[in-house]
This record gives C-alpha cells, structure tokens and sequence, in this order.
C-alpha cells in the first residue's frame, strides 16, 4: 500500500511540475528569440520591465520582398506598392515612420506613442488584410512623379556600375531601371495580395502584439508561401571600367568590389575596412589633393543582402577623373600588400564601439536589430557585447584576405564629359596590374 | 442611497466630458548673453549620451561684398584646414575618436558650425573647435584647394543649378554668383576680422551636458569689439521682369519658378501664420490635370529676404521642353490653386496637421542634433515654422485664407525665372 502511495505522489508530483513548466516557461524564455507563429508570421516582442513608464514606443516591420523580387518586366512594383502603402501608414496614429526598399526586404519602421500602441496594431493590422489598394488617382499620380525625376549622371554611373557588378539582366540590376509606365493597378493589387501576408513578414516590437493580430479572417489567401527566389550573381572576377559621356561638368566616379555577405566569415573585418577606406580617402582625396567635395564609401549588406558591394563614389573636375580614380586603387592596393595600419585599426574600432555606447534611442535600435535578427538568423545583430567582440578579434590577415580574393574583380564606372575620357588614359596601367596581381 | 448614486454619477458625466489633452512639446529653450557677448541658447536634454553644439556667424552670402562673392562659404571651409595650434587632422581626429560628427553650412544670412559628440567630450570639443572658427590659419595652399574642392561643390548634379537661388540671384542682381577664385588671403583675413566676432556669435548646445559648465568656457573667450556694420546687400524691387537662363539641368528640360512678392507682410503679423500654412495646404492638395495628364507637383516655400516674404512656386520638368503652352500651362496653375486656396474648407485639415506636426516635434527631444536645428531655423529664419506657428495653424479659418489670397497673390505680379537645359 505505501508502494502505491508512493507511486501516485511521485505521478502527480510530475504532472504538476511538468505543468509548472509550461506554465512558467514563458517567463524564462528569451525575449531575443523570434517565435514563428502557425500562420508564418514572425514575431519577436519585448516584454517592457514592471514599471516602465515611457511615452514612446517602436514597431518594425520587415517584408521578405524587396525590388530584386520583382516579377520580369514588371521592375519598380515593389517599390510602387510600398509607396502606396505609405498613405495608409500616414493615416495611422504612428507619430512618424521610415521605410526603405531594400533589394531583399523592405523595411518599415514606427514610432508610436505608448498610449496609442495598441491602437496603432489594430490600424496595421486592418491594412496588411485589406483585399485591395483601391487607389487609382494615387497611382497614378506616383507614376507620373517616377516619370518626372531626372536621370542624373550620378544615376547613370551607378546603374552602370550595377551592370558590371551583377549583370544586365540580374533583379539586382533592376534598382535603378524602374520602367513605371509597364504598371498598372492590377499589377499593385496582385503584388499587394502576394506579398502582404503572414508568413512573408516579421514583426518586432518593443510591447507585445494584441493577441489577435493578423489572426482575423482575411478575404484573400494568405496561406499560401510567398516565394522570392532571386539566382546568384555571377560577376566576372577582372577588373572593368566602363565610361559613358554625358552633358555635366563634372564626373560621376563609382567604384565597386563586391564584398563578403553578413553570415560570411570576412563580414567583420569588411566593417572595419569600409569605415577606414573612409577615412583614408578622405584624407587622400580631398584633403591632401582638393579633387572632390563630397567622397562616399558604403558597404550594401543590408540593402544588398545576397551579394554585397563595397561602394567608393565622388566626383571630381574632368580632368581629375583619371588622376581620383588612381589614388582610390593606390589606396586599396597598399592595404592589400600590408593591411591597416595598427593605429588606424585601433581607431575605427574605437569608432564603432562609440556608436555603440552613445546611441541615444537603445530601444529604436534594439526594435530594428531584433527583426533583423529574425531575418537573417545571426545572434550578434541583436547582441552589441558579441559584435564588438566579433570586430575586436579581425586581424591584419582577414584584411588581406579579403582585398587578395576580391579587389581583382574591381569595377569601375565614370559618367562624365568628353574631357574625361582623356583623363581616364592614365587609369589602364593600373587596372592591368590588379590583373596581373590577380594572376 | 439614491442621492449618493446621482452624485456619482454626475461626477462620471463630469469626468468623462473633460477632453483629454495630450501634452504639448515643451521645446522652449534658456537664452543668455554672455559679458563677451555671446549669445548662449540651450536646453538640457538629461536622457540622451550625446550634445550638439551649433556655432552660428550672422554672416552669409547677402553679406558679401559685391568683389568677393563666395567669400563666406570660402571662409567656413578654411575654418576646417586647421591653425598654428591645431592641424586640419587633429580636429578631425579628436571628433572622429570620439565617435562624434562635425559639419559647416553657409547660407544667406548666416554660417553655421556643427558638432555633435558624447556629452563628456563637449567642452574639449567646442574648446578646439572654437579656436579654428576664431583663429583660422588661412594657409595659402589650403586656401588653393579650397577653391577647388568649392568649385567642385558648385557644380555638383541637382547643386549646380537651383531656380530658388537663380531667382534671388536676378533680385539680388548676382549676388550669388562666385569669385572664390580670385579672393586673396588678405581680403579673406579682413572679412574673418569683420564678422568673426564673439559679440555676433550665437551658440546654440542641446543634449547631455553641464550648461554652467559651458557658460564658464564661452565667458572665456576674449571680447572682441563689435562696430555698427553696413551691410553690403541691397534688393533690387523694382526688378520684376522674367528672366529666361540656360544652364547645365541634369535630366531636366527646365526649371520654372514664380516667386510673389507679398509686399507688407512684414508688417501684417496676423497674417504671417496664414502664409506659412500655405505651402503645407498646396504640398497635400494633390491638384491634378487630367487633360495634360500630369500632377500640380510644384515646390511650394515661403522665404525671406531682408525685410520682404515671397511665396515660391518651383516647377522641373524631365519630359518636355519650355513652350509657349507651357507657359501658358503653369499660368493657368497659379489660378487653379488660388481657386483651390479661396473655394475649400481646411479647417480639419489644419487641425489634423497641427497634431501631427506637434506629435513630430515631440521626437525632437530625443535627437539632441536635430533639437539643436530646429532651435537655430527658428532663431535666423523667420519664415520657419516655429511651436507657436503651429499651434496657431489650427485655428487658421477658410476665411482668412481667402482673404490673404485676395490681398496678395490674386491678380498680383510675378517674378519668372525659366531655366532652360544647355
């Protein structure tokens, strides 16, 4: 008999522990870790401490479909879509917003405030299961906006500099080949219905999710997988230049080499170089030399998740074009022979490590970082300790590795006047001896 | 019982009629002279890590004398090449170290200097960034790249060519065009002395930071003396022809602009909120023209320039070349909005955009540089919009709309300025 008591207690003991587990379990979950719903939408929300009182509050919304998505003859429908979607947004209770239509993803960011928040759900909630964008006029009138801006040269370069990077044909390509005449509201509204659905989205935000969001019945599918699926690039490993003459009086200089993608191995020493090649050629470029008034150097891991390009852009005085562009090789040339400078190394982690420390909206950011934690799946986009560690471990090797494999497919692109074709004479012994260093 | 529950009640009426009122953004700032003379303009910001500083010249291109245009913009980029005692990179650096950005900006009445830094590296910041604003070494090489690199700026796609600054430059008759090249050391060291005055500056800091701390740090700087300074700008008023220029437009066929004078605003202070809701009311208007199958998208701002405000309508066109018909087009635009302005309602128009205008101004306490701008556009640019602007914009009524339109702009000439693609 006390055999079988014993029994009976040990059997309810664990039911009611194991009850206490599930029951309980929440409350040790980590709030870092997406949750993906039966429905396929990603959600990831921060449960706010007791007793936080704070008037702002913060939601991103990652779509998993970006301009590289869009359908063959059809390049600038998903940027159009998001644009007309923006009206809605501008409707809701959110006190401001950004966006950005990036190749992969498009990314929505609001600030709510706190009083509102559940409000602001409701309203996004009725907009992601709307059947339709009933929005004709609107429609046209973005297409018509898109038709009156300018083709600056600067855009010419750099839809060139795409060509060479990627290909003609590649959806990577399409960016700044928009053709908004092919669009019509039906192409938006199967665009919209296809692309806005649970399970082609990610939800962060800094309160928890009504329980009941994107869980109302919809009028449209929303079951069905979105599929996105963009092919490779596949960029010719030699150094390219291209040239196209323009009516300006000055050159578009775009340089580009394409660069290790953000679950690769060389992504950190990748952050630390693109910060420092800012700073030398700066340095170089305009304050030694005076050839240009505005240099940018930026490296699209976010906005081209799939195959990333370290940009160098400036432009210079025609006759200058060739004499810049050879100082930028130069540059990238000696940090392959011998890396970064310690001192210099030192420094452009202290620059990071400074973002990092003097943020001034940590929630902001910790909303952003957790959905783009959720999309790409890598536990440092959410965690500054494990970043800064990471950046804090790259050596001079991982430069050198970097710049040996990749700087031999550098391209190079330049829309200017006549007088800079002449100019640009001079830049052909140096893109020979990237193909011989390559060799 | 039954009484108690009436009182009850009428309490819960009474309570749930009063309107609930969300909290105003409380963006006043603290204003002091200092025995130097400067003018120190701040506001604590106790939650953010960083400061922003802004050190403002009340000196820009109008200033200029006619023989030195672009004297100023030439002068803010020399402040950045350094001096005996700080070179060019150990600014830079110092800032860059630190995480922080700095940046220079001439305009028309005024040159601005900005940092923005973690709030303990304020006061070693400024103390640097001051002594080159104050000291500049004006080297000639550097002046000689200078030079260069702004005659670069000038030129640059979508900078080179603006109607807004074309249009001033015909009523300025040229102020604005440049001769950087030929300004001597010794003409650009004049000018610094002139207007580089600790009895002119104002420095405007917003952020994490002491503000006795700094008071202590600017009251250090020596005093220099501040003369009664003509100003070499003059506005030419009578000149109200059109104005027809070729120039480099990237991808554009032309810009158009039409400026209005609105004489005696300046005078008519009531009237100066209705103007600076217009651009708001045409920028959502949306105007279409199905015939021509095109948007009303013009630019719409209201500026000032010395004591006159114009209203400015900005057209670019990447389709078709001026003509006649155009012409005739944007003319007959003009009477559409005006229609629009004098024959709509905005009232919940304004109340809504007020609201959202105040909910964004809200934001502006957690972003230390972008409090710190919107305090120095609200101190030099009298035209901006500033709290009390826009909380006088919801009361703003149809009525008094329709009669500013009627006042100043119906039936009222216009400058022209077409630009036309070389």
């Amino acid at each position: 008999m006390n055999r079988i008591r014993r029994l009976v207690f040990l059997r309810y003991s664990f039911g009611i522990i194991l009850g206490l587990f599930f029951l309980l379990a929440p409350v040790f979950a980590d709030p870092n870790s997406p949750e993906k719903r039966d429905d396929g939408l990603v959600v990831i929300s921060r449960n706010p401490p007791k007793g936080e009182h704070r008037p702002d509050q913060y939601l991103t919304m990652i779509l998993k479909t970006g301009y590289a998505c869009d359908p063959k003859g059809k390049a600038g429908l998903t940027v159009l879509t998001n644009e007309l979607l923006i009206n809605f947004f501008n409707e809701t209770s959110a006190l401001k917003f950004s966006y950005e239509t990036y190749a992969d993803f498009s990314i929505f960011n609001f600030l709510i405030a706190h009083g509102s928040f559940e409000k602001f759900c409701v309203e996004l909630d009725s907009i992601i299961r709307m059947d339709a964008l009933l929005v004709y006029d609107l429609l046209n009138e973005r297409i018509q906006a898109h038709q009156n801006i300018p083709q600056f040269p600067g855009t010419v370069a750099a839809a060139q500099l795409d060509d060479l990077l990627f290909g003609r044909d590649h959806p990577y390509s399409q960016a700044l080949r928009e053709n908004y005449r092919n669009l019509i509201i039906n192409d938006v509204n199967n665009w919209f219905r296809q692309s806005y659905r649970p399970n082609n989205l990610i939800i962060s935000s800094s309160l928890p999710l009504p329980k009941d969001f994107l869980r109302k019945p919809a009028g449209r599918d929303f079951l069905e997988k979105v599929s996105s699926e963009i092919p490779s690039v596949q960029c010719r490993p030699i150094p390219e230049v291209k040239f196209t003459e323009n009516h300006d009086q000055t050159s578009s200089i775009f340089l580009g080499i394409p660069f290790p993608s953000l679950k690769n191995e060389g992504f950190f020493a990748s952050i630390l170089l693109k910060n420092y090649l800012s700073e030398e050629l700066w340095r170089e470029i305009r304050e030694k030399e005076g050839l240009c008034y505005d240099l940018q150097v930026s490296y699209s891991y976010l906005p081209e998740s799939s195959a990333p390009v370290l940009r160098i852009h400036f432009q210079t005085l025609p006759k200058d074009t060739g004499t810049g562009i050879i100082k930028v090789i130069s540059v990238l040339k000696k940090i392959a022979a011998s890396g970064v400078p310690e001192e210099d190394l030192a420094r452009v982690f202290k620059w990071e490590k400074n973002q990092v420390d003097t943020e001034n909206n940590p929630l902001l950011r910790s909303t952003v970082d957790r959905a783009l934690l959720a999309l790409f799946e890598q536990t440092w986009l959410s965690d500054s300790t494990q970043y800064l560690e990471r950046l804090n471990k790259v050596t001079q090797e991982d430069f050198l590795k970097i710049l040996s494999e990749k700087l031999g497919s550098l391209k190079i692109s330049v829309a200017g006047p006549a007088g800079a074709r002449e100019s640009l004479k001079g830049i052909y012994q140096e893109i020979i001896s990237l193909r011989k260093a390559d060799k | 019982m039954r009484f108690l529950r009436l009182i009850a009640l009428m309490m819960l009426i009474t309570v749930s009629l009063i309107p609930v009122s969300s909290e105003a953004a409380n963006l006043s700032y603290q204003s002091k002279i200092l025995p130097n003379g400067i003018r120190f303009v701040y506001r604590v910001l106790p939650q953010v890590k960083t400061a922003a500083a802004r050190v403002i010249i009340p000196t820009g291109y109008l200033d200029e004398p006619r023989q030195s245009r672009g004297i100023s913009h030439l002068l803010e980029h020399a402040v950045y090449r350094g001096n005996e005692k700080y070179s060019a990179r150990d600014f830079h650096n110092l800032i860059y170290d630190q995480g922080g950005t700095f940046n220079g900006l001439t305009t028309l009445n005024r040159t601005e200097f900005s940092l923005e830094v973690p709030s303990t590296n304020l006061i070693s910041g400024l103390t640097v960034y001051l002594d080159l604003i104050l000291n500049p070494g004006l080297a000639e090489p550097d002046l000689r790249l200078e030079k260069n690199i702004i005659n670069v700026e000038r030129t640059l796609s979508g900078a080179g060519v603006n109607a807004f600054f074309l249009y001033f430059n015909e009523i300025t008759q040229q102020q604005f065009d440049s001769s950087v090249s030929s300004i001597s050391r010794e003409s650009l060291l004049q000018y610094h002395q002139d207007h580089y005055k600790t009895g002119l500056l104002t420095v405007i800091v917003t952020g994490s930071f002491n503000p006795d701390q700094v008071i202590k740090f600017l009251a250090s700087l020596p005093k220099n003396s501040v003369s009664d300074e003509q100003s070499n700008f003059w506005l030419s008023h009578e000149n109200t022809g059109n104005v027809v220029l070729n120039d480099y437009l990237l991808g554009e066929k032309y810009q158009l602009l039409l400026g209005y004078d609105l004489k005696g605003l300046s005078e008519d202070k009531g009237s100066l909120t209705v103007a600076k809701t217009l651009p708001f009311i045409l920028d959502e208007s949306r105007l279409y023209d199905y015939l021509k199958d095109r948007p009303l998208d013009y630019q719409v701002f209201l500026s000032r320039i010395a004591d006159r405000y114009y209203l400015v309508f900005v057209y670019r066109d990447c389709r078709e070349h001026y003509s006649l018909e155009l012409n005739n087009w944007h003319q007959k635009n003009m009477q559409r909005f005006f229609k629009y302005l004098k024959t709509n309602s905005f009232d919940k128009f304004l109340k809504w955009r007020s609201q959202s205008l105040e909910n964004q101004l809200e934001t502006l306490e957690m972003d230390p540089a972008a409090l710190n701008m919107f305090y120095a556009r609200t101190l030099f640019e009298p035209s901006a919009m500033t709290v009390e602007d826009i909380k006088a914009m919801r009361s703003v009524s149809s009525k008094e709309i329709k009669a500013f339109v009627q006042k100043y702009l119906d039936g009222k000439n216009y400058q022209k300025v077409v630009v036309k693609a070389l």
